[in-house]
């Protein structure tokens, strides 16, 4: 009985101390006002589907062209133009870049003015003139400054492209570096893109400005400020981390400066996010990269994040000073939700892609290095 | 999904149908346009009043 009884005490200290560690623990150096329940499961209200249309390579995001008719589905390995007049019936128009993009452009399109920037991996990128919407003409070809630019996001005829990737060992598939670059590159001339600048790693601003996690997205706001969703893990220790929202100034194009981080509760990793009436919505997940990419069901390579989707929200009044509101996770199985899933629909609601990354070639994607 | 964020203090998730293979999206009034795996669907968004 005695001895019940000091087992039942063990138990019961052991439960406290974990307790308290978990309530005492610093997570996070920004104010949170709010959290709701954490993994809660999402309800339902269902959209109904109107038409569909089979693209040979599929398709990774979609722009719509300003004539209200034609939509340009981004692929790995072509743009697919589309008739989009009658929505419930969507007609492939033409396809273009097939040649240029070779089955790598594994982020879609991003447009500037009248043009398509198309990234293609490991290190090239594509310009497309759409002012004539259904006669698309090869612009220029470059070479971004980083390898494996995963996203591009804006401010007038500047394009940020941000980088995601790893190295690993084949020998047992342990990711052991991570990477990720934020730089720019001046689109004035769609015909000759031209390099700007890039954050290089500041010792006044550490964490905000390593390029040793990886940036898997962007976006600006307020004219001269950038916010990159990124993770604090680094090396090996892809799951180490915390989601985190760098603030970087990028008045000046040549020079970004990092100025601040946001570290964001319940995920170790942030994606992405967009801005509707001052409130960011930002997306992210609980775990990052399999390390080692093995998949333990098939052990097939595999280094797909393995957790749950997350939402933050933040108020970007002043968007120098970001103040997060609320966060919380889901029970949403996800690969990536980056700034090209999320899409303000006005009133305070945002549609939300949700899902598996898609992959060319691969299990876990292109953005990686074998060694 | 949906997310409701109109109480930015208290974020709901709603989910508007399963989509297999599904990347980007883009909306334009209340068509959004689904990027996939197979190539493009397209859906007419629900109503949110009710909500």
């Amino acid at each position: 009985m005695r001895l019940r009884f000091y087992v039942l005490l063990g138990l019961a200290l052991v439960f406290a101390l974990a307790l308290a560690a978990g309530v005492l623990r610093p997570r996070h150096t920004a104010t949170q006002r709010t959290s709701s329940g954490c993994c809660s499961a999402a309800r339902d209200l269902p959209a109904t589907q109107l038409g569909s249309l089979i693209l040979s390579g599929g398709a990774i995001n979609v722009i719509l062209s300003s004539d209200g008719v034609t939509a340009y589905a981004c692929g790995p390995t072509q743009i697919s133009v589309i008739d989009i007049s009658t929505p419930g019936a969507p007609r492939l128009v033409s396809t273009f870049g097939s040649l240029d993009l070779g089955g790598n452009a594994i982020s879609g399109c991003f447009q500037v003015g009248q043009s398509l920037v198309v990234p293609v991996n490991v290190q090239s990128a594509f310009v497309y003139d759409i002012s004539n919407s259904r006669n698309l003409r090869s612009q220029s070809q470059f070479t971004p400054a980083f390898p494996f630019n995963g996203y591009v996001s804006f401010l007038g005829n500047v394009g940020w492209f941000t980088t995601d990737w790893f190295r690993y060992s084949q020998s047992n598939n342990l990711i052991f570096e991570q990477h990720g670059d934020f730089a720019a590159v001046d689109f004035t001339d769609p015909t000759h893109p031209a390099a700007v600048g890039n954050l290089s790693p500041d010792s006044s601003q550490p964490d905000a400005s390593s390029n040793l996690s990886p940036r898997f997205s962007s976006l600006t706001i307020g004219g001269d400020t950038a916010y990159i969703f990124s993770t604090t893990a680094t090396g090996g220790d892809t799951n180490g981390g915390q989601g985190a929202m760098q603030i970087i100034n990028i008045s000046n194009p040549a020079a970004p400066v990092a100025q601040g981080q946001i570290l964001i509760p319940q995920a170790t990793t942030m994606t992405g996010g967009a801005v509707q009436d001052n409130i960011l919505l930002a997306t992210g997940n609980t775990k990052s990269w399999r390390n080692p990419g093995t998949n333990p069901r098939n052990s097939q390579l595999n280094f797909q994040f393995t957790g749950v989707l997350t939402l933050s929200a933040m108020d970007v009044t002043d968007p120098h000073n970001p103040v997060l509101l609320s966060s919380r996770c889901s029970d949403v199985a996800t690969w990536q939700a980056n700034a090209s899933v999320l899409v303000p629909l006005g009133n305070g609601f945002f549609a939300l892609s949700a899902g598996p990354r898609r992959t060319t070639g691969s299990p876990s994607g292109p953005t990686r290095a074998a060694d | 999904m949906l997310v409701d964020a109109r109480d930015p203090t208290n974020l709901g998730l709603i989910s508007m149908g399963y989509v297999p293979k599904l990347a980007g999206i883009t909306v334009s009034g209340n068509t959004l346009y689904a990027a996939t795996g197979d190539g493009l669907a397209v859906f007419q968004l629900p109503d949110l009043s009710s909500l």
